[in-house]
């Protein structure tokens, strides 16, 4: 029993230590990765002093575009990333401070029932924190954030990744999809649903159908908004079309979901687009494409009650 | 709790621990802590399926104490009548009552009689076609006096729930299992060093190869009617390494755990793909199964003994309860009935025993007839496995159909991690064709370095390559 405990103690040690080196080079393709969420996390330092920074997921970086917010004067940054839920919130503006000089007049945060879910801070599938310009170690992250269950996931993609640049060593690669950082931060994409688009993507939302509302959520959220609060930025939420992403939660679980926004909403303004898009302005399930990005675009620079690049949201606890 | 899962990766050293350490090499502690050990892993899915595990032990421990005491005929009847109605009766209510319901309607229906039928809202309690079979194979046995009933409560219960062949399999006897949680079990070595390569290749098998085949096969059954024909060969090509794959490699997890608590399991797999003819195909897939029915139905109710006709009748009822048993749906029964098709010529014609040892025994490559002889099971076998995966009769037809009519086209593109490991994983199961398991090796005959590598080479694969978690495909069954 003792030799066999002995060899199972070294078996896995090793096993660790190595991983964890080899883990330790995921991130040194960060200046050639083509990614577009690590471009667009990457850039940040290229657009200081905002009128208005957006956070949130893929349905942020699909829907909200600089572009048109330009037209009228308005400087703006689209900081979605895939995934995101109110860690990565909390870990990307921790990063954008860092990096910028001038904090931005106001921050506007994503609201979507698919952020409290449990595809949300996926650190694993994304794992953004290894390519912030101070990056943060998987294992300070479930110090901080929690989900330990998530832990053996990340230092697998790390693992594979240092791998990846250790052997490929892929630096050839340089400087794909700055397109990103032209259209600062907006993903382009005119592609318009269609019955298979409409399919393919389905099985990724099976397990909606299990999730409970973690209210503690909540609390996360607004605690972050109150700091941004107190530094002098305008915090608005604001939530965006998503075509059938509802039908994949259960009634007891948007029920949930609307009391949270209304909670918020005491506190902080919300931004609701209540406009039904025609599906032409999908892409996908749940994404807009680049003509219902316009739109949506549009529709939030009409909310504000002065354009030119003084606009302001007039009160906070109001809903737009 | 998933073998390939967090949890159990928490779970197992825990109770090792506890199993071998806290438990002062008393034999009844062992066993009370094998049985807690079981309900929580099996409580893990759903607390409320552990009251169906006690009452169905409680039945059979019950049944086998009467039939100690009973010498009586009419009495033993009874009591061995009592056991099976209870387990088949949950079986049948849990899994068949839907099904049965329907297909009453459907039947109806189809004469023009209009007949109002009421679905339950039931939930299958995972493995429960496993121990029911576990537990009425012990009362069986014991009506037989093939073994002599136990008096040990925690050693029965343990028995019928042990947790690493609890909810997959392998189906075990009582003569096997059971006597073993009497026996005093001495920590062996070579035996857990065995049991953890075992574990290490069921997981390579299950995380990599079947996990990574279910997505491409989930694809392709779920759009078939949009892809061509050779990307529907190559779709249920991988759903047989992928059933394969994921079926063997829980029972590869479960009996390499076994050992590790110092328990032997039977073999449920035999490198079934390297078979010759239908026959042998099913004396080396879910041996635990195929024996199971062999003994307890194939047998009592004639076998191959008996006219052609009873012959026939014969093979034709285990299939099609062998198909049933797989799941309440008729395309499980299609499945039996084309498996029955395939092995009636070789039991008609007396060649069903013909290829009982091991392929090209000590020749690397098999010659010409053996390769014909290979491919041409394995693609029987291939055929078939289209009902087994379709969700219906109609699903199953129409694939079969797109498949065939447009077989010589240009697939759609295959994941190369696939096209990579597959043949990686056919040279070295045919190479390992002889032993136990693929990782079962001479430790003489290889250093420690070179072991090591080769373990820390498939966990690399496995982390690295892994197809996302998916639940064990016989879970459902």
């Amino acid at each position: 029993m003792k030799k066999f405990l002995i060899n199972v103690f070294f078996f896995f040690s090793l096993l660790f230590l190595v991983s964890k080196l080899i883990g330790s080079f995921d991130n040194i393709d960060h200046l050639y990765n083509s990614n577009h969420n690590i471009r667009r996390i990457r850039s940040i330092e290229l657009f200081d002093d905002l009128d208005i920074l957006f956070i949130g997921n893929s349905y942020t970086y699909a829907g909200i575009n600089p572009e048109i917010f330009d037209k009228y004067g308005l400087k703006t940054y689209n900081l979605g990333i895939a995934t995101a839920g109110p860690d990565f919130y909390d870990l990307i503006l921790n990063d954008y401070f860092k990096r910028t000089r001038t904090k931005p007049q106001r921050i506007m945060i994503l609201l979507s029932p698919v952020i409290f879910s449990n595809l949300a801070d996926d650190w694993a599938a994304y794992p953004m924190h290894r390519y912030l310009k101070y990056p943060v170690s998987n294992e300070n992250i479930i110090l901080k954030y929690g989900k330990p269950g998530k832990y053996p996931g990340m230092l697998t993609k790390s693992l594979k990744k240092g791998f990846t640049n250790l052997i490929l060593k892929n630096k050839n690669k340089m400087l794909q999809n700055f397109d990103i950082i032209d259209r600062k931060g907006f993903s382009f994409d005119d592609t318009v649903i269609t019955d298979d688009l409409r399919k393919k993507n389905r099985h990724l939302y099976s397990s909606c159908k299990s999730d409970l509302l973690d209210m503690k959520d909540l609390d996360k959220l607004l605690a972050l908004a109150n700091l941004l609060k107190h530094q002098g930025i305008e915090v608005v939420f604001y939530e965006l079309p998503a075509n059938e992403l509802n039908t994949f939660f259960t009634s007891d679980y948007l029920e949930s979901y609307k009391k949270l926004v209304n909670s918020i909403n005491n506190q902080f303004a919300v931004f609701r687009s209540n406009i039904e898009l025609e599906q032409k302005y999908y892409r996908d399930l749940d994404h807009l494409n680049v003509f219902g990005a316009e739109i949506i675009s549009e529709n939030i620079i009409s909310k504000l009650k002065i354009v030119g690049g003084e606009g302001t949201f007039e009160t906070k606890q109001q809903t737009y | 709790m998933l073998f390939n899962s967090i949890e159990f990766a928490v779970f197992l050293p825990i109770v090792f621990v506890l199993y071998w350490f806290l438990s002062g090499n008393n034999l009844k502690a062992r066993n009370i802590i094998l049985l807690v050990s079981s309900y929580i892993f099996y409580g893990w899915w759903d607390w409320r399926f552990l009251s169906l595990i006690v009452f169905s032990s409680l039945v059979d421990y019950l049944v086998g104490l009467g039939l100690s005491k009973s010498d009586a005929r009419i009495t033993r009847k009874i009591l061995l009548l009592t056991s099976i109605i209870v387990n088949i009766g949950l079986l049948g209510f849990f899994k068949y009552f839907n099904f049965f319901i329907d297909s009453f309607t459907n039947a109806f229906t189809l004469f023009g009689f209009e007949f109002n039928s009421q679905r339950l809202n039931i939930i299958l309690p995972v493995g429960i076609s496993f121990y029911t079979f576990q537990t009425l194979s012990y009362s069986i046995d014991v009506y037989k006096r093939k073994i002599s009933p136990t008096k040990d409560i925690v050693a029965f219960f343990a028995f019928v729930s042990f947790f690493p062949q609890l909810v997959a399999g392998p189906i075990e006897r009582a003569a096997n299992l059971l006597p073993q949680f009497y026996t005093k079990r001495i920590f062996d070595n070579r035996k857990a060093v065995d049991g953890m390569r075992q574990i290490l290749w069921g997981l390579f098998k299950k995380v990599v190869i079947a996990d990574n085949c279910a997505n491409f096969v989930n694809d392709v059954f779920a759009n078939h009617s949009i892809y061509n024909g050779s990307t529907l060969f190559i779709g249920v090509i991988f759903f047989a390494f992928q059933i394969y794959c994921d079926f063997s490699g829980y029972s590869d997890i479960a009996i390499g755990t076994s050992r590790l608590f110092g328990f032997n399991l039977m073999r449920n797999f035999a490198f079934p793909y390297f078979s010759r003819d239908i026959a042998e195909f099913w004396r080396r897939w879910h041996i635990s199964l195929s024996t199971w029915f062999r003994d307890y139905i194939y047998i009592p109710i004639g076998g191959s003994k008996g006219s052609a006709w009873q012959k026939v009748r014969n093979v034709f009822v285990i299939f099609i309860i062998s198909g049933l048993w797989h799941g309440a749906n008729w395309t499980f029964v299609v499945w039996g009935l084309l498996n029955a098709l395939y092995f009636l010529p070789l039991m008609l014609s007396s060649r069903n025993r013909e290829n009982l040892d091991t392929i090209a025994k000590n020749r690397i490559f098999p010659n010409f007839k053996e390769s014909i002889q290979v491919l041409s099971t394995f693609s029987i076998t291939v055929l078939a496995w289209v009902f087994f995966r379709a969700k219906s009769i109609k699903e199953a037809l129409s694939y079969i159909y797109i498949m065939f009519s447009s077989l010589f086209t240009i697939p759609k593109s295959i994941p190369l991690i696939l096209s990579l490991l597959i043949p990686f994983f056919i040279i070295v199961e045919w190479l390992q064709r002889d032993k136990q398991h693929v990782l079962e090796f001479d430790v003489l005959k290889i250093s420690k370095i070179s072991r090591w590598l080769i373990y820390y080479s498939l966990i690399f694969i496995i982390f690295s390559f892994g197809g996302g978690q998916q639940e064990f495909i016989y879970f459902q069954f």
